[in-house]
């Protein structure tokens, strides 16, 4: 029974670990390009501040998911969160766009890894959205 | 028949965890060999794209050239500079016997602009007589460059009908360039006459250091396509004797040192998948013999039911194969999702030419990775199967009672 609970959890814990990497990652391992030589700041900047603030909206519903039980509501919470994560997707390049050159880091590093995190997190939302779905 | 296909699939999802370490273990020699063959495929076929870009026999550019910057840095990597000579060299150069085509180019390097913070090397050529860049744009451009517009190779964020701004003068993206994988892909081109423009632009705000250089009068380098009957070191040779103050190159030449690289690279990259195929299957062997020792009164009493040894064996492989193979779909899907995304980088950080497989060709090494993934699995089993295949249940089932 506990184990069976905690199986539930998986998808959960996972999207709250991923959250936090959009969050924290777009701000350090995978930013995007630093300020220019006059101090001010590219396209890619903001895209990144937009993409940091879905990963803290997406952590907090994560959280929630994680408190509900398994059923309805808990996959009304998963279903909630895969239009955001899809908006995180195509924020950097489509809602905002980046760079001129695709070797700026913005486009090299920062857009992979924001979309690869954002695709696999709506994966999972939708596993989720399925087994809880199932649940209810 | 059913039970063929049917017995190995229950053994398989009733042990969950057995199966995911299997079939983890086949997506990563899956990816491995993956993403392994396309960065050699993607090198090999940037260093063919870059030996196509730059068709000329010979090429000509100012002495200063080969001493203010390293040439190879400029045509090969595209790293953004300029230099100047006289273009009366181009009319020198003309009457040297064995030349058949002769055709200018200009350098600019952009500064920084407003929309990022790298500089974009502009490239001004003469469309009724070039012969290496044209037969490139043609693929996607078939019309007449204007003034004031330009033509973006494919790394530049910015479409037909887009206005790029270079030193406060505005130029219209007449299209977009098809991907070559080299340098040619972060630069801007542009006809003789938008490029003197924006050269008399960037001297009026003097940003770079011009000299006292008149834009009409000036040749950055002129390519040479050399007759077929002469041999190309005479026609180098004589325009280094006759040309002064100009460095005559063989392009060609430069590439060997890239393809040096890439020999290196391709190796190193060969050597990582073989020590991580030998790695993985020694691994995958070990597990096999270890499941197949735990399993030894299953496959006993599979035999006491009378099942013969061939179906235990088929079963063992069977199970295998389709852990290999389901893994090696992981793997596969996992390592076109990595090296598409993240292709920029890669190219970066490898520092050569590099263009990654168009989608057939990216299918075709996917399922050959798929295939030998799922092969090496059954391979790796075989140990297993025929001891599975030779299991006394008699004996097996009195010695462990």
């Amino acid at each position: 029974m506990k184990e069976n609970r905690l199986t539930e959890k998986i998808p959960g814990i996972a999207l709250l670990c991923l959250s936090l990497v959009l969050a924290a990652g777009v701000s350090t391992v995978f930013r995007g390009c630093g300020p220019k030589e006059d101090g001010g700041f590219m396209n890619c900047h903001w895209a990144q501040a937009a993409v940091c603030c879905m990963g803290v909206i997406l952590a907090v519903d994560s959280l929630i998911l994680l408190l509900q039980r398994a059923g309805r509501s808990a996959a009304a919470v998963s279903a909630a969160m895969i239009p955001v994560e899809i908006a995180a997707v195509l924020i950097p390049g489509r809602v905002i766009p980046l760079c001129m050159m695709a070797e700026m880091r913005c486009r090299s590093v920062m857009s992979p890894a924001v979309s690869v995190t954002g695709a696999v997190m709506a994966l999972l939302s939708i596993v989720s959205v399925v087994l809880n779905v199932r649940k209810g | 028949m059913k039970n063929r296909i049917h017995l190995p699939l229950k053994n398989m999802l009733r042990r969950p965890g057995r199966t995911s370490a299997l079939v983890i273990l086949s997506a990563f020699l899956c990816f491995s060999v993956l993403v392994g063959s396309m960065i050699i495929t993607g090198l090999r076929s940037g260093l063919s794209s870059l030996r196509a870009r730059l068709g000329a026999d010979v090429m000509v550019v100012p002495y200063e050239a080969s001493t203010k910057s390293k040439l190879s840095d400029i045509v090969l990597h595209g790293n953004p500079g300029y230099f100047y000579m006289d273009r009366s060299v181009t009319e020198e150069i003309r009457q040297i016997e064995g030349v058949e085509k002769v055709s200018e180019q200009f350098f600019l390097a952009s500064a920084s602009s407003s929309c990022c913070s790298l500089a974009v090397q502009l490239i001004g050529f003469e469309p009724e007589t070039d012969f290496t860049i044209q037969p490139w744009i043609e693929h996607t451009y078939r019309g007449k460059l204007g003034e004031m517009e330009i033509l973006v190779g494919s790394s530049l964020n910015a479409f037909a009908g887009d206005t790029l701004t270079f030193y406060g003068t505005d130029c219209k993206v007449a299209a977009r360039l098809e991907k070559t994988g080299t340098y040619l892909d972060t630069s801007v081109y542009a006809s003789e006459e938008t490029i003197k423009t924006l050269i008399r632009a960037a001297k009026e705000k003097q940003l770079f250091d011009f000299g006292d250089v008149d834009p009409d009068q000036i040749v950055s380098s002129v390519l040479v396509d050399v007759r077929e009957d002469i041999p190309v070191d005479d026609v180098l040779n004589d325009i280094k004797l006759h040309v002064r103050k100009t460095e005559a190159v063989r392009p060609g030449n430069m590439i060997s040192d890239v393809a040096l690289q890439l020999t290196g690279v391709s190796d190193t990259v060969g050597g990582m998948i073989g020590v991580i195929w030998v790695l993985c299957l020694a691994i995958e062997i070990l597990a096999y013999i270890m499941i197949s020792n735990e399993r030894k009164k299953e496959y006993a009493v599979l035999r006491a039911l009378g099942a013969s040894g061939g179906f235990v064996a088929r079963s063992v492989l069977a199970e295998a194969l389709a852990a290999g193979a389901a893994g090696g779909l992981c793997g596969a899907v996992l390592a076109a999702v990595v090296t598409s995304a993240f292709g920029n980088l890669i190219e970066q950080s490898l520092g050569l030419p590099f263009l990654l497989p168009d989608l057939p060709h990216t299918l075709l090494l996917a399922l050959i990775a798929i295939l030998a993934t799922a092969a090496a699995g059954a391979a790796a089993a075989a140990i297993s199967a025929a001891k599975a295949a030779k299991t006394d249940a008699a004996l097996l089932l009195r010695v462990e009672n």
